[in-house]
């Protein structure tokens, strides 16, 4: 994996975290990857170098997420956001972020 | 393509889900549309007309079902790509493809645009969402688009009715021209493409995204903002506290709102009715004709028509909260709690349109990818309370439940409804529960769900909805209930009272046999011969009981009041009717919905397992029921 020291797995983070996706892990790399999870997760936008958002979640210990994901937003549980491999941008207001993002 | 040949032009309409696509569809078809299922699959196959713009001619706009891709995870989403690679045996291959693509979500919707190129058929886009698109700030070059995916593309709004005539006018231009004869990859000939060929492989898939993923930032002049409503409102209902809380209210709402709003309406049918069968009885001579149409159809058809008004209104929130952008919201809330019972959020959606009607709770069960997650949402979506259920609780509660006010808030009879529609759903949870534990042991099955922006709903698409259940429920009451009633009649006629009849003529028919057979069983649970005359008709569908009941009672003379509502009250102990509705909550008074899950489950096990356990589950509740309020009340 690149950039190892920082990668996370989505499904640990919490709201208003965001950053880059660096990869999927699927059930068998030799496949591609390509178990029916993460070829969905890759249909609805999260592929390697795609920024994202933690923007919600659920009421119930925090499963499902809510993660923006470019300019979509996809509701995911906390599992299958583990198979998304992710960097953090460095810690700063998520509030600024997104006003940057925007701008 | 020969345009002397006169068959209509024939559109396949796709794209990915939340492209806006049938709003679309219903802006350009209008109310000129069919609704029926593919033969085998149980997949609704929406097609409508449209008037051609050049030529004058129809074309007919087939509405497939959305799909992220070419490679199917559902059984709807096989349905677009058999329609589409022209393998799909009850529908012909279209002669052209309508693409819709959210203007605001390019990159990954011209995914899809490339596949579909990739099939050699001839491909047009609609740009829909355009207004939404500009409203925030995203500014699209839609030539060069065109030009870099190298088909047509027109820019549309479903909701404005922009872009709807061209659109139609640059489809029938694109297939006046004569064929490309090679598809962009080259190795396709046609659209009869070998099984397995049709579906790109993964690896295309990769690479037709880094495509769109390049078009996209080409086309794109400026990037729009993000839409802050969306985040505005979800940072709101989405949240841990407040979501749950406006979830609960919201859906409360909506049942004081069947109940109050409907109130007028009722009122004029019933009052109408009345007066026809008024009319009738005093023009019509005196015989078997005045009686088989005032007490037989009249009163039969009659008592479930008025349940018209209520019906629309549960569908207009249904239809509203679908069509905003709401109902994946409360999908996402509910996910946790339906994942401790062994489903999923996706479940949701098919649980709450089977509030509507479980028949098509249990066919939008197919959008769960997953087997054993669907079998359990198909077995427990018929304990949902539909809205044939609400003819049967209305007509009860209005007659055995005071109209009172607590403290000021709500009314004790929507309350009462309330607690039957959460007592199906606790039941529902409950069950599936036991399954989980039981048939349908195994891994919890993921769940992945786009949350589309919050949209303003279309009122064409309401009312075409709205017109589309109306018609349903209009030609259900006109057949079946017109059937029933009348043969209920004949059975509640036949044979007459021998002479020197103490007890109504009913009594002694067939009818009144049948149902004196029955008391044996239903006794315990403080049903009657007459309730238990009118449970057998009930068979067929719910709301079936109550134009059966009017008819029984009407046939026993103990019509005291103009109302059935009335007559009940006076025939019925409390407790009875509480049992009643105990006994509505559960039992499988349904015959489509059973054969809705044969067809689905493709089993004929299935629905006989469920009637089973809804029937014993019936039988409990009513007689814990019954007791119960009878040792309270004193019956």
């Amino acid at each position: 994996m690149r950039n190892g020291d920082a990668a996370q797995r989505l499904g640990s983070l919490q709201p208003r975290m965001c950053g880059r996706v660096v990869g999927l892990t699927g059930a068998d790399p030799c496949t591609d990857g390509g178990d029916p999870v993460t070829e969905r997760l890759r249909e609805l936008g999260f592929e390697e170098g795609a920024s994202f958002e933690v923007l919600h979640q659920g009421p119930v210990w925090g499963d499902p997420m809510a993660v923006r994901v470019d300019s979509v937003t996809v509701a995911l549980r906390r599992r299958e956001a583990n198979s998304v491999i992710v960097n953090l941008t460095v810690e700063t207001d998520a509030v600024q972020v997104g006003a940057v993002e925007a701008g | 393509m020969d345009v002397v040949t006169q068959r209509p032009l024939r559109l396949a309409l796709v794209g990915n889900p939340n492209c806006g696509k049938t709003a679309l569809f219903n802006a350009l078809t209008g109310t000129r549309q069919k609704v029926a299922n593919y033969p085998g699959v149980t997949v609704e196959r929406r097609a409508g007309r449209v008037t051609g713009h050049h030529l004058d001619a129809e074309i007919e706009v087939i509405d497939l079902p959305g799909t992220y891709s070419l490679r199917a995870h559902s059984a709807d989403e096989e349905v677009t790509r058999d329609v589409v690679t022209g393998r799909f045996e009850a529908e012909a291959p279209p002669d052209g493809v309508i693409c819709v693509v959210d203007a605001t979500n390019l990159r990954r919707h011209l995914r899809f645009v490339l596949e579909l190129k990739g099939l050699g058929l001839p491909v047009v886009v609609a740009l829909n969402m355009i207004d939404l698109a500009e409203r925030d700030g995203l500014d699209i070059d839609v030539d060069r688009l065109s030009h870099l995916l190298d088909v047509p593309v027109v820019p549309t709004s479903a909701l404005r009715r922009r872009g709807l005539d061209m659109l139609i006018g640059t489809v029938e231009t694109t297939l006046a021209k004569p064929p490309v004869a090679e598809p962009s990859d080259g190795t396709r000939t046609s659209a009869s493409a070998s099984p397995g060929d049709a579906a790109p492989s993964r690896r295309d898939l990769r690479a037709l995204q880094a495509e769109a993923k390049r078009i996209a930032a080409q086309a794109i002049r400026a990037e729009g903002r993000e839409h802050a409503l969306t985040r505005r409102l979800d940072a709101v209902l989405l949240h841990p506290v407040a979501g749950p809380v406006i979830l609960t209210v919201l859906l409360f709402l909506v049942f004081q709102a069947v109940f109050s709003w409907a109130e007028a309406p009722m009122n004029w049918i019933d009052g109408g009715i009345v007066a026809l069968q008024g009319l009738i009885a005093r023009t019509l001579p005196a015989g078997a004709l005045n009686d088989v149409l005032v007490d037989g159809v009249l009163a039969g058809v009659g008592s479930v028509v008025i349940f018209l008004p209520q019906i629309l209104i549960l569908f207009t929130f249904i239809l509203l909260l679908e069509m905003t952008g709401y109902m994946v919201r409360a999908a996402f809330l509910m996910d946790r709690l339906m994942a401790g019972v062994g489903l999923n959020g996706r479940a949701f959606i098919p649980l709450l349109s089977s509030f509507a009607c479980a028949i098509p709770g249990i066919m939008a069960a197919r959008t769960i990818d997953h087997p054993r997650d669907r079998l359990t949402t198909i077995l427990i979506a018929p304990l949902m309370t539909c809205s044939a259920r609400l003819p049967v609780y209305a007509l009860i509660i209005a007659a055995f439940i005071p109209d009172r006010q607590l403290g000021g808030l709500a009314n004790l009879q929507g309350v009462v409804m309330f607690g039957l529609y959460l007592a199906g759903v606790v039941s529902a949870l409950v069950i599936a529960f036991i399954l989980k534990l039981t048939l349908s042991r195994g891994q919890a099955q993921p769940l992945i769900m786009e949350l589309p922006k919050y949209q303003i709903p279309s009122l064409t698409t309401l009312a075409i909805g709205l017109l589309e259940r109306a018609k349903i429920f209009l030609a259900r009451a006109g057949k079946v209930i017109l059937v029933v009633s009348i043969v209920l009649w004949g059975l509640a006629s036949f044979p007459g009272p021998p002479p020197g009849a103490t007890e109504p003529a009913i009594f002694y028919s067939i009818a009144g046999w049948i149902g004196r057979g029955l008391e044996v069983v239903l006794a315990p649970i403080g049903f009657d011969w007459q309730i238990a005359t009118a449970l057998v008709p009930g068979m067929a569908a719910r709301e079936v009981v109550v134009g059966a009941l009017g008819t029984v009672y009407a046939m026993s003379g103990e019509v005291t009041e103009a109302s059935l509502a009335g007559t009940l009250r006076s025939a019925w102990s409390l407790p009875t009717a509480l049992s009643f509705l105990a006994w509505y909550v559960f039992a499988p008074q349904c015959i489509s919905t059973m054969a809705v899950i044969r067809r689905e489950t493709n089993s004929a096990r299935m629905p006989l397992f469920v009637a089973a356990y809804m029937f014993a589950l019936a039988y409990l509740a009513a007689f814990i029921t019954y007791r119960v309020s009878s040792a309270f009340l004193g019956a």
